[in-house]
């Protein structure tokens, strides 16, 4: 059978090879490109039909792991669409360094199960009354923005809105602009929830990738606090996303593949059809003149 | 336009032998433009621009900065206004020369809106960034014509092959000593530069690649007869 394979290169179109292997959509397989062996995915569509005369080499083998939702292929074909990124490059997003992370241990994910004593916060009746609208329909895509002054207890209410998602066995993801801001965040995330969130950013060790990799492919890692980076994650059962101050212009990338995260975490929640609450202590207009454009850019591609 | 090489060049013009100040997208032309516009949009009847308070404004803004007492003093400012404001810049500024960078026109096109720059809304919707660019294409020719010895057009692409050659045009035309060293910017430590360019100008130039947005032409389909410059696939 043949096989539309996707590969983190250049490309905007998926490879075909061929194989007997009993493969789907979003299965990991190692092939041979050029001289290499390298990693990809068996993608939802083949390359367009051209004139074109190759030999179809054969997928070398699966790798054994979680295969990546269809969702989130959807997203990262719409991800390159939007942001005129070939589709190759966007999978190298989602990719650790071209490659994936197999099965670890239970013990490496020990860290971020562990309960520890949690600390007592009672919500006021203006953060119980917005806590009431932000978890009505929360089993399907809605866009929140949460505003309100510093120290008004943002952080709190949507803390609550995670756990929700927490008892049902889903996944949450909080984007944060800076990575310097983690260290205290972390530590109110610790009193709240009694355990550690994940951090990613660019900063960490290739081996705690690997672990927080495999722990969100697998389920077993519960929260991501992550950089822009963090939103190509192999999320198996996101629930919903958090972005924390969701003006702030560093979720911009700039660097090699341009686009904006915060914009990119909406369309990730549309995809994965879950809430997102946007977070802010500033008001901003073009912020949700953008959001409604990206709306309606969602609604037209899909 | 933005996403031209204009920050390519503004980093070489800076690195060679006479000191050149750049105060990058300074905007400060253009504000003083709309300070005098805005007290006086209400007015019906045609209203001039006072020379001499827009020099008094500019040379203020500028002085925040640096010294001007200095005569030969030679700054940079590279402002995506100022092809609107060359008539004015020109009254202040006699000796003011103009760079012209451009790039073929479609890779400009696509270029810009694959940038999502946060403080141009023109730039995040096709059609806005087509019209953009065909006001401007109207005005620089406009003023191509009428001030054809002072302005020299930079294309990215014939900058990319032939490095040597367009920076030493570049610099007689602006009246500066060029050196060989100005290719090697990226070996400077001060280069600040805030634009999205910033990342390109950390290693040397590479040449251009024309196939980059070709994949991306078929969303320019339907466009063309409106914007028929989009037919010539060429620079402008």
């Amino acid at each position: 059978m043949y096989f539309p394979v996707l590969l983190p290169n250049i490309f905007s179109h998926p490879f075909t090879y061929q194989s007997e292997l009993k493969l789907k959509a979003g299965d990991y397989v190692k092939v041979s490109f050029g001289k290499s062996l390298i990693t990809g995915v068996v993608w939802n569509h083949f390359e367009p039909k051209s004139n074109k005369k190759f030999e179809i080499k054969s997928i070398t083998k699966k790798i054994d792991i979680e295969p990546l939702k269809i969702e989130t292929i959807k997203f990262l074909n719409w991800f390159s669409e939007y942001n005129l990124v070939p589709k190759g490059m966007s999978l190298k997003l989602h990719l650790l360094r071209g490659d994936v992370a197999s099965y670890l241990d239970k013990e490496e994910y020990e860290k971020y199960n562990k309960i520890n004593k949690t600390k007592k916060f009672t919500l006021s009746s203006e953060q119980n009354k917005i806590l009431k609208e932000l978890l009505k329909k929360t089993n399907k895509f809605r866009v929140h923005l949460l505003q309100g002054t510093t120290g008004s207890g943002k952080t709190i209410v949507y803390f609550k809105t995670i756990e929700e998602k927490l008892k049902k066995g889903l996944q949450a993801l909080i984007l944060l602009p800076e990575i310097g801001l983690t260290c205290e965040f972390e530590k109110k995330f610790n009193e709240f929830f009694g355990f550690s969130a994940a951090v990613w950013h660019s900063g960490i060790t290739s081996k705690r990738k690997k672990i927080i990799w495999s722990g969100l492919a697998t389920g077993k890692i519960k929260v991501v606090i992550g950089a822009r980076s963090s939103l190509f994650l192999p999320f198996n059962k996101i629930g919903v996303l958090i972005v924390d101050e969701e003006h702030d212009q560093s979720y911009k990338q700039d660097e090699g593949i341009i686009y904006n995260a915060r914009d990119m975490a909406i369309a990730r929640a549309n995809f994965e059809n879950v809430p997102i609450n946007l977070v802010t202590a500033v008001t901003k207009f073009m912020g949700t003149f953008s959001k409604l454009a990206l709306a309606i850019a969602i609604s037209l591609a899909l | 336009m933005p996403r031209s090489g204009s920050t390519l060049i503004e980093a070489i013009i800076t690195s060679g032998q006479t000191k050149v100040i750049s105060f990058g997208e300074s905007a400060i032309i253009n504000m003083a433009i709309l300070d005098q516009l805005h007290k006086n949009f209400h007015i019906e009847k045609k209203f001039k621009i006072k020379s001499n308070e827009l020099e008094e404004f500019i040379y203020n803004k500028y002085k925040q900065y640096v010294s001007l007492n200095d005569k030969h003093f030679v700054f940079l400012d590279k402002s995506l206004e100022n092809f609107l404001n060359i008539e004015f810049i020109l009254e202040i500024f006699p000796n003011a020369k103009f760079l012209h960078c451009t790039r073929n026109l479609r890779d400009s096109v696509l270029a810009i809106y694959q940038s999502l720059l946060p403080e141009l809304s023109w730039t995040h919707k096709l059609e806005d960034i087509l019209i953009y660019i065909n006001n401007y294409i109207k005005i620089i020719s406009f003023f191509k014509k009428k001030y054809s010895k002072k302005i020299l057009d930079v294309s990215l692409e014939k900058f990319t092959f032939k490095k040597e050659k367009i920076s030493k045009k570049i610099f007689e035309f602006c009246n500066l000593q060029w050196d060989l060293e100005i290719l090697e910017f990226y070996n400077r430590k001060d280069l600040d530069i805030r634009t999205t360019s910033n990342i390109q100008l950390r290693t040397k130039i590479n040449q251009y690649d024309d196939k980059k947005y070709k994949h991306y032409y078929p969303l320019l389909e339907g466009f063309e007869e409106k914007f028929n410059w989009l037919l010539n696939n060429s620079n402008l």
